[in-house]
């Protein structure tokens, strides 16, 4: 059985204008020592399927299908089952430590916060034991503990998010964009510590990005999404070297990197999530679009071994 | 080779950081040294890449470039091409100054007039002030004089300063009636009388651009460099005419000229765009605003000879084609709506409309596409590129990204903490870069390729802070290459004291050594540390042993280790020399060269 077995799950915000299908009848499986790069444009609801997850969805959020972690279904838990694995099984790291840090509490109070919520008879002094075991872990000095969030630079806050993500020894982590608002340097390093902590603890890693680059450098599977669907799955260095879906093929000729030497864009506008395109959303954009595309949603299927796509394209 | 369009030479660009009251008293202020001596040239045509990570000054620089924030030290001159006809107006400076003293000289006169003569002896229009009003006179006229001065400063003349000395002279009359009013009265004479051929010229040829040639950019503020005119103005004007920069903060005539040459492309199209404005007003504001130089460029490309009116008609239709021109077609559609009814993408190409409509020659791009979705940066770039053949511009593209600027610039600058580390052609940057940092981060970019997968060799820690940047080789403690004379200094000793920590079995027999880090303090070349009288033999001996593990060029740059009456200090050689060097037909700033 897998670490985190997702089925079927679809995610429907509420909102003044009308409901907002984010997530659309996804399936995912995450193994332990494995990272899932989970990648798509901006508003294509992998951060949402993360959310999901954690259940830290907003209320009013509609959830249909199944995340199954552990023989339990997350999808329909109690917020009291949630609590008891969301900071202890199953951790989060956010995109900008320094929002998600309280600029009020200091190291040290975060991490007593944080096992205290856990574990409430804990002794401080074990608690802090631990705290320094797993800053060390992220190469942060224990000595900064009474320091403030301000006092730390990007990269270091961002250590300190994985730290703390890192104290219950969780299973599953799952990295939401975690070095966006870091420069190239520093996300190389903190990418690199990522990949040495998931083999030391055996985690599964949820690595939601929308750089193609890291993905292909740390994931060793990826998922696609577009508009809620998951497109294409598969292993890393097979995707990238035969690409089925063509929005797979467009969005991996559309990365600017050393090698390119000439500009490549998907032509269109990325879709209207209140008025997604009916049937495949990806077909007023898709150059072999064919007739049956705005019908309805092509089924998955498995053209290649490992390999799942979801276009007609692949009957 | 041709003039270059922006020539920056030692720029700086340090911002103040406000502290305590009682700091700013004692402690002297401090400043975040963004841009600290910064040396490039662009050439027109070029697309000019500023790359480097967040911190680095990069957008700073391009700030400074539009006036948008004080420049500190050094000077950017920005040249932009004359066209023949359209030469500066100017007021013969020699009437200026003699109409101010005029002004004084009468306004005493007539102060003096009125204490002689207490009836006064002008009877209808002076009432018996007294002494008072005397001085209420003398003030309100001098304070008139004093005003109006610094529109003078306001070179070139245009039509606003003419009209604002009449609507501040007929204000400032009206405060000190009723003798006040004579006072005006015979300064509008004296204005209109000396200053005929400008000022009268002026209005005759109202709405007519009057363009400025050489910007010069310093810490006294925007100046017309080598303005014409500049020769014909005696020694005595200049002295009562001040300073001629005209410092950037507040209106002027200057800054406006230069944006309207200058504009910027922002990074966050949502942000950039007023949400309460339609698209069409957005641009439409900027069109009216730099009317004088879109019909000057239209007049350019033989538009008509007179400068059409700035009707709603004719602003709508210079938005439209702008709109048609990033191609957001049918524009018609697109000048009614507000930004939040388009796309990201979308509105970047609006942001870049309203930076093209003061139809300016050189456009500062600041990470133009870095919040755009992957599969849109490409046609924005293009678009980029198309706009730059079409509207004849040159481009500072300012990014993090170095895949983009590699596609998108023929030279770059890479920049770290203020200062340009390796600057040169792109190409010969991207085969052979020779800068330790250039090399770090052209290796740290991941690439879209599992097959290429490989251990990075990643320059340990972070950017440093600006407050305090590193000394000599501001990349130092970061780099891999170091030598012992690139600036060792005491913090990084203390940085190495700390890093060694990390190491969970030393940790606890270091801290009894050396004490808790934060009792350590640096200052400059020196590490110190307070410690108990007879230990410091002891303590100076163990340093030894530390420093004997420490990397070389740490250790080799330490002078000695000196423990006296209750203190142990680490002490460093001064750093050799930075200076940047021509490598490889690129200027690089590293000792290794």
């Amino acid at each position: 059985m897998s670490l985190l077995e997702i089925a079927d799950l679809s995610v429907t915000y509420a909102s003044r204008a009308g409901a907002i299908r984010a997530v659309r009848h996804v399936g995912l499986r995450l193994e332990r020592g494995m990272t899932l790069g989970l990648v798509g444009e901006s508003g294509c609801g992998k951060s949402t399927l993360g959310k999901a997850v954690l259940g830290i969805l907003p209320r009013g959020t509609t959830l249909e299908g199944s995340i199954v972690f552990d023989g339990t279904d997350l999808a329909c838990a109690e917020e009291a089952v949630m609590r008891k694995y969301r900071g202890r099984n199953l951790s989060l790291i956010f995109q900008d430590p320094l929002t998600r840090l309280d600029p009020l509490m200091n190291v040290r109070d975060h991490f007593l916060e944080l096992i205290r919520a856990h574990e409430p008879d804990v002794k401080e002094a074990d608690a802090l034991d631990r705290a320094r075991r797993v800053l060390m872990a992220v190469r942060i000095s224990p000595d900064r503990m009474r320091q403030y969030p301000h006092e730390f630079s990007g990269g270091m806050r961002q250590r300190i998010m994985i730290a703390l993500a890192l104290v219950f020894h969780p299973s599953v982590l799952i990295a939401d964009e975690p070095t966006t608002s870091l420069d190239v340097i520093v996300e190389a390093q903190i990418l690199e510590l990522l990949q040495s902590i998931k083999r030391e603890y055996d985690m599964g890693v949820l690595l939601i990005t929308h750089n193609l680059g890291l993905v292909a450098e740390y994931a060793d599977e990826m998922a696609v999404m577009y508009a809620g669907h998951i497109v294409e799955l598969g292993r890393v260095d097979r995707v990238f070297a035969e690409p089925l879906h063509p929005y797979t093929k467009a969005l991996l000729e559309s990365v600017i990197d050393l090698d390119t030497t000439k500009l490549r864009s998907i032509p269109g506008q990325p879709p209207d999530l209140l008025n997604p395109p009916s049937g495949c959303p990806f077909h007023p954009r898709c150059p072999s679009a064919l007739p049956e595309c705005p019908a309805a949603f092509p089924a998955t299927t498995r053209p290649r071994e490992d390999r799942e796509v979801a276009c007609y394209l692949y009957p | 080779m041709p003039e270059p369009l922006v020539r920056v030479r030692n720029l700086k660009v340090h911002y103040p950081l406000f502290k305590g009251f009682v700091q700013r008293l004692f402690g002297g202020r401090r400043y975040v040294h963004a841009v600290d001596g910064v040396s490039f040239d662009v050439h027109a045509g070029d697309v000019f890449g500023l790359v480097g990570e967040s911190g680095c000054g990069k957008s700073t620089t391009g700030r400074a470039l539009l006036g948008l924030v004080p420049v500190t030290g050094g000077e950017a001159i920005l040249e932009f091409p004359e066209s023949g006809e359209e030469r500066a107006e100017f007021v013969r400076p020699v009437g200026i100054s003699v109409a101010c003293a005029f002004w004084l000289l009468l306004s005493a006169a007539y102060a003096a007039a009125v204490i002689i003569a207490p009836k006064g002896p002008f009877p209808p229009y002076v009432p018996p002030l007294g002494v008072f009003g005397a001085a209420l006179v003398l003030a309100t006229s001098t304070l008139q004089a004093l005003l109006v001065w610094p529109l003078f400063k306001m070179r070139p003349w245009s039509r606003r300063p003419a009209r604002a000395l009449a609507t501040w002279g007929a204000l400032l009359g009206f405060l000190a009636i009723p003798g006040g009013l004579f006072v005006m009265a015979a300064q509008v004479a004296l204005a209109v009388y000396f200053g005929t051929p400008g000022i009268v010229g002026l209005l005759r040829r109202s709405g007519r651009l009057v363009p400025v040639r050489r910007f010069h950019l310093t810490a006294e503020g925007i100046a017309e460099a080598d303005a014409p005119g500049e020769a014909a103005m005696s020694r005595f004007d200049r002295v009562l005419l001040g300073p001629r920069a005209v410092p950037i903060r507040g209106f002027s005539w200057l800054v406006k000229q230069l944006r309207s040459k200058v504009q910027i492309i922002y990074q966050d199209p949502h942000a950039a765009l007023h949400p309460a404005l339609t698209i069409g007003e957005a641009i439409g504001h900027v069109l009216t605003a730099h009317w004088s130089n879109v019909a000057a460029a239209e007049r350019r490309v033989g538009g008509p000879e007179r400068a059409p009116r700035a009707t709603q008609e004719a602003v709508r239709e210079r938005a439209r084609q702008l709109l048609d021109d990033v191609g957001l077609r049918p524009p018609e559609q697109f000048l009614e709506k507000r930004p939040t009814e388009i796309s990201g993408g979308q509105k970047q190409r609006v942001v870049i409309a309203r930076s093209l409509a003061p139809r300016p020659l050189l456009v500062v791009a600041d990470e133009p596409v870095a919040l755009l979705d992957m599969s849109i940066r490409a046609k924005v770039l293009e678009l980029m590129l198309d706009l730059k053949r079409k509207y004849g511009l040159t481009y500072i593209f300012i990014t993090h990204d170095l895949a983009t600027a590699k596609l998108m610039c023929d030279r770059v600058a890479i920049m770290y903490l203020g200062r340009i580390v390796e600057m040169g052609s792109s190409s010969r940057i991207y085969a052979d870069p020779k800068h330790p940092y250039t090399k770090a981060l052209l290796q740290a970019i991941p690439h879209p390729d599992p097959k290429q997968r490989r251990r990075k060799d990643l320059p340990k820690g972070e950017v440093p802070d600006a407050i305090h940047p590193p000394a000599g080789c501001r990349f130092h403690p970061r780099c891999p290459v170091a030598l012992s004379t690139c600036g060792w200094e005491g913090r990084d000793f203390i940085a190495y004291l700390e890093e060694r920590r990390l190491d969970s079995q030393r940790a606890d027999a270091e801290e009894s050594a050396f004490g808790a880090i934060d009792e350590w303090r640096a200052e400059g070349l020196r590490a110190e540390r307070k410690i108990r009288a007879e230990s410091t033999d002891e303590v100076a001996g163990r340093i030894r042993t530390v420093l004997a593990e420490a990397p070389a060029p740490l250790a080799e740059a330490v002078e000695n280790v000196v423990a006296s009456e209750g203190r142990v200090i680490v002490r460093f050689r001064p750093p050799a020399g930075l200076k940047t060097k021509d490598v490889d037909e690129r200027v690089v700033e590293c000792l290794l060269y």
